[in-house]
């Protein structure tokens, strides 16, 4: 429903040309890696120790930040320069050297399991605020609107046989019809096969805050910029698809519209 | 018996550090991140409130006949002494170091941590296993 803009017929079409599994598969895949910081700090509080580093590890690795390791690195050293020492530093540092005798009586006591939990648990407390920084919880931040809104599938700059361009998602393709997921209206439309002269795939919103923290390849994506489609280009003299989304009888009987 | 204190260990170490860190972070942060450190901490606190009245409310009795651990709700565990086949004291490293010790009935049927004085029980329990039937025995041939 969000990658078909809250549109009931769009999103029927998408399900009926991509499939259920493809749909349902192209619908959570997107959502791992930004639920995974949620999950690894979930897991910490279930004690779920080696369960939670992992998660934590691979958010690090695949999850989108809202700041560049470099970014980061500022701020921190940033916020470092703005706190000065005072009474309540004192404070803290007594209690962290109490805290720290208790804990290696924890580890010659309860052994390195328990002890690593208790000291997980006190990390949380850093932890959690620093997420908030790096990974903006889905649900009230807009930073997630975009990666959320991507549909899985590649998208392509699609050019028919009468030089008119358009980005948009190939979901189904033959030999008679190309049905297509506009990115611009979320619509679907259908061309004839042979009408369709040229695909090729482009990178929409290249923004580098959607790569994670430690990107595992620093190169930026070799793909071209998609080209939204010009008020001439999508007016007069182009060939007329087929909507798919705005005939909504034909397309809930399973059937092409004609 | 109340448990031992060792039980406040890990509970007091968390609600410390993360205090400590709550404290040291809040100048730096902004206003939802400081909130958010400052609520986990206090649910730490709160486990360390809980642990605090827990102890207060947990007993360990030992009668010639049963064994059981009373806590606010009642009583948890009850073991008849008479079916207790055997006992064992474990201690680990810390248990040794800050004096006390688990006590395991049946194969691990019941298992109590955290005993105070563990080896003076130990010994007090095996000696009610298995010096009460000779005592029996020797008043049925006095009978």
């Amino acid at each position: 429903m969000i990658v078909s803009d809250y549109n009931t017929n769009t999103a029927l079409a998408i399900l009926r040309s991509a499939g259920y599994v493809n749909t349902l598969l192209g619908s959570i895949i997107p959502l791992v890696p930004i639920l995974m910081p949620w999950v690894a700090l979930l897991l910490l509080w279930l004690n779920q120790l080696i369960a939670s580093l992992l998660a934590f590890a691979a958010a690090l690795l695949i999850s989108p930040a809202a700041l560049t390791w470099n970014a980061f690195l500022s701020l921190a050293q940033h916020d470092l320069q703005a706190a000065h020492g005072g009474a309540w530093d004192v404070v803290a540092f007594v209690l962290a050297a109490i805290a720290a005798f208790l804990f290696l009586f924890e580890l010659i006591g309860f052994g390195i399991r328990v002890t690593a939990l208790s000291v997980g648990l006190v990390a949380t407390v850093a932890i959690v605020p620093i997420m908030f920084l790096l990974y903006p919880l889905p649900a009230s931040d807009v930073f997630y609107t975009s990666l959320l809104t991507q549909p899985w599938l590649p998208a392509e700059t699609i050019t028919l046989t009468t030089h008119q361009s358009m980005t948009g998602y190939i979901l189904e393709t033959d030999q008679d019809w190309t049905e297509v997921l506009l990115a611009e209206d979320r619509t679907v439309v259908q061309y004839h096969t042979s009408q369709v002269s040229s695909r090729a795939m482009c990178q929409i919103d290249v923004v580098a805050s959607e790569r994670p923290l430690f990107p595992l390849l620093n190169t930026q994506s070799e793909l071209p910029e998609c080209v939204l489609p010009t008020p001439a280009q999508g007016s007069g003299g182009a060939l007329r698809p087929r909507q798919v989304t705005e005939t909504a009888p034909c397309q809930m009987a399973g059937r092409r519209c004609e | 018996m109340r448990f031992h204190p060792a039980r406040f260990i890990t509970p007091l170490a968390t609600a410390l550090g993360a205090l400590s860190v709550a404290i040291a972070l809040s100048p730096v942060l902004g206003r939802a991140e400081v909130a958010a450190a400052w609520l986990i901490t206090l649910v730490i606190i709160g486990n360390l409130v809980y642990t605090a009245v827990d102890w207060l409310s947990s007993y360990l009795v030992i009668t010639s006949h049963r064994i059981f651990q009373l806590t606010g709700s009642g009583i948890t565990v009850e073991v008849q002494l008479a079916d207790a086949k055997d006992v064992r004291l474990t201690r680990t490293i810390g248990g040794r170091l800050f004096g006390y010790g688990t006590l395991v009935f049946d194969s691990q049927r019941l298992v109590v941590d955290s005993v105070a004085y563990p080896e003076q029980l130990y010994l007090e329990i095996l000696g009610m296993l298995y010096e009460e039937p000779h005592a029996d025995d020797a008043n049925r041939e006095a009978g």
